[in-house]
């Protein structure tokens, strides 16, 4: 990763919860790691929402609320960014944590990614998805003593 | 003819047929617009005529061009504007002038001649001289040692040297370049010189120089004698000599001369200056494009290659951890190389992309009067997890006094980085890494300690090269690219600073950056 990659985690020790029961919105277009995340999702007992691009997020998004969101960038038709745009522009879902996973690391797209609203930022090949899920639990815990609070 | 009355009255008194001078300068009269003027010139002009009675019109020369020289600057009698090069053609006009004596006669000659002519009286009166002094037998023995086949056309009589085989060659249109003709006549002046300075020394040669000069001076003026000073050889007039021989008017000509050659060098050199700033900025543009499109490549492939490389990291992970079966431990040994050799190439994305970043912001520096201690301190908040895992402690005081610099902060954030996360990767399990800074004048030091590996001295050279990895640290820490160290002493440099290290056998490594507290670019 980029020595300018702010606020991205590059080096994750493997120690750490990772989400249980939790309903994960996973917005993600290839078919090898999204086999892999559902996999993933139900060793650790959560419901995964799949979606692979922002049509089949959106749908799913009118009917539930899940209690993260975990977005990719290059995506077929809207991309990541206009995702978390509108998902931050509406009432509905705009309190829902968004973390982005993206193979784009650059120093950029980073801060865009952080200004359009997503509590992180996390580049995919630098991470193994019990890494990623840490990171996620990290953000749903912070998520909701913020909410408690 | 005789259009003015009174100019009859100077010439009239003489029943013969008027000379050649006289046509000259009856046509000057005729042609100027001042009475006042016209009775001057004429006066004098008469004054000469019968005080030189033996018909030498040399003695006019003077005259003439003093009179030329006011037509030319004054209004005419025929509103003609003449230049001494179309006065002369239309006394050419008007009197034959090839009947004139020499001296006279190569005022009305082409330039080239001209020029000849000069040469060949100039070295008839140098002739004369020895001629007088040394014997016709000394002038024949001279001139019959040189061998120059231009000047063997010169033919030696008892009263000196007859030119008319060299005139006359030069009139059947013989073309004979200016500069070699000068080279020969120069190199005449040179061997009658010193066959003069052989019997009278040499002050005393100087000397009769300088007056056949002076007395050349006085019967042409300044600008056609000075063409003599083309054949006289360097060793006889110094500099200074040449300035004093020359006068006034002939030095401003020749500044004149010089000072327009170096405005006309001087502008087109500007010329072409532009003209090179305008390829050069349309060459490094399109290098800019290139490289732009160059970090697209790179950017794109780099994503490209994340894809798959996510893919297997995750895979195999998962595969080893049990979850998607149970595996043995030899299985899960086997899955362990390969997860580490798919980590491997991950970092070499890493790198590949950092390094594409370096250059593309290589250009784009904020340089801002900033506290080093802020710097480091930002960096040590962002450091490297590994630290913790490897039990290694970071130890820096932060300095009362403020460290202020014109730098850079992101990119010697990026150099701290680099500098620590090596230290900690390098070093030794439970041992601390020490952060110093000094201030030494006008320069800020930063100093990066650890216990660890250290480097080997005959790697020392190579450590910052692009892509360079020490033996030992390849055997230490299998990831990496080897850029780490080669960006950061680009970007010290950036800064006008520099970076070493010293190393002890017994692996104490210090890291040292200096960098100016004032940007020096």
């Amino acid at each position: 990763m980029s020595k300018n990659d702010i606020d991205v985690d590059s080096e994750v020790l493997c120690e750490g919860d990772q989400p249980t029961d939790k309903v994960i919105m996973w917005v993600e277009d290839d078919l090898l790691l999204s086999d892999m995340i559902s996999r993933k999702c139900s060793i650790n007992k959560c419901t995964l929402l799949h979606a692979i691009d922002a049509d089949q997020a959106f749908a799913i998004l009118k009917t539930t609320t899940p209690d993260i969101i975990i977005l990719d960038i290059l995506l077929p038709g809207k991309n990541g960014f206009e995702i978390l745009e509108e998902i931050k522009s509406k009432e509905e879902t705009k309190n829902i944590p968004v973390v982005i996973l993206s193979n784009f690391g650059q120093k950029e797209e980073i801060e865009k990614g952080l200004s359009l609203g997503a509590e992180k930022y996390l580049v995919k090949a630098t991470l193994t998805l019990d890494e990623i899920l840490i990171k996620v639990n990290e953000v749903l815990e912070k998520h909701i003593q913020n909410s408690q609070s | 003819m005789f259009r003015i009355p009174f100019f009859n009255n100077f010439f009239s008194q003489k029943p013969t047929k008027p000379t050649e001078a006289d046509k000259i300068f009856s046509f000057l009269a005729s042609i100027s617009h001042h009475p006042d003027t016209i009775e001057n010139y004429l006066f004098q002009y008469n004054r000469l005529k019968k005080k030189y009675r033996d018909g030498n019109d040399e003695v006019f020369i003077n005259l003439y061009l003093n009179w030329e020289e006011f037509i030319i600057n004054n209004k005419t009698e025929n509103y003609k504007n003449y230049t001494p090069e179309t006065l002369r053609e239309a006394l050419k006009r008007e009197a034959d002038t090839k009947k004139l004596s020499l001296g006279f006669r190569l005022i009305f000659l082409p330039k080239k001649e001209q020029t000849i002519s000069i040469y060949e009286n100039f070295i008839f009166k140098l002739v004369e001289y020895i001629n007088e002094h040394l014997g016709n037998a000394t002038l024949v023995k001279t001139m019959k040692d040189i061998k120059d086949p231009f000047l063997s056309k010169i033919k030696i009589t008892p009263n000196g040297l007859d030119f008319c085989l060299i005139d006359q060659s030069i009139n059947d249109g013989f073309n004979y370049q200016m500069d070699e003709i000068t080279k020969s006549f120069k190199n005449l002046v040179n061997v009658l010189y010193g066959k003069i300075e052989l019997s009278l020394g040499e002050k005393l040669t100087k000397n009769i120089f300088r007056d056949i000069f002076t007395n050349f001076k006085q019967q042409y003026n300044a600008e056609l004698s000075a063409v003599v000073l083309k054949i006289i050889p360097e060793r006889i007039l110094g500099m200074d000599e040449w300035l004093s021989l020359m006068s006034k008017k002939e030095l401003e000509r020749q500044v004149r001369e010089k000072t327009e050659e170096l405005t006309s060098v001087n502008e087109s050199l500007e010329k072409t200056i532009a003209q090179r700033t305008t390829e050069l900025q349309l060459a490094y543009d399109d290098l800019k494009k290139l490289d732009e499109k160059k970090s697209e490549f790179i950017s794109v492939a780099a994503h490209q290659l994340r894809t798959p490389l996510s893919a297997i990291k995750w895979g195999l992970t998962m595969l080893k951890n049990d979850e998607i079966g149970k595996l043995t431990d030899d299985q899960k040994n086997f899955l362990e190389k390969n997860i580490s050799s798919n980590n491997k190439v991950i970092e070499l994305v890493n790198d590949l992309l950092d390094i594409d970043l370096y250059t593309k912001e290589k250009y784009d520096y904020v340089f801002k009067s900033s506290d080093m201690s802020e710097v480091i301190e930002d960096t040590l908040k962002s450091v490297n997890s590994l630290s913790v895992k490897r039990n290694i402690k970071i130890e820096w005081k932060r300095p009362a006094e403020k460290l202020m610099a014109e730098i850079d902060h992101k990119k010697i954030s990026i150099v701290l980085q680099n500098l620590i996360d090596n230290a900690i990767k390098y070093g030794n399990e439970n041992s601390v890494i020490n952060i110093e800074t000094r201030k030494i004048n006008t320069t800020l030091q930063v100093i990066v300690k650890n216990k660890g590996i250290g480097i080997p001295k005959e790697e020392a050279e190579n450590i910052f090269q692009r892509f360079f990895r020490a033996k030992n640290a390849i055997r230490k820490e299998t990831e990496g690219l080897g850029v780490g160290l080669f960006i950061t002493k680009n970007i010290v440099e950036d800064h006008g600073g520099r970076i070493w290290f010293e190393s002890t056998k017994e692996g104490e490594t210090s890291f040292y950056i200096e960098l100016p507290t004032t940007k020096r670019m």
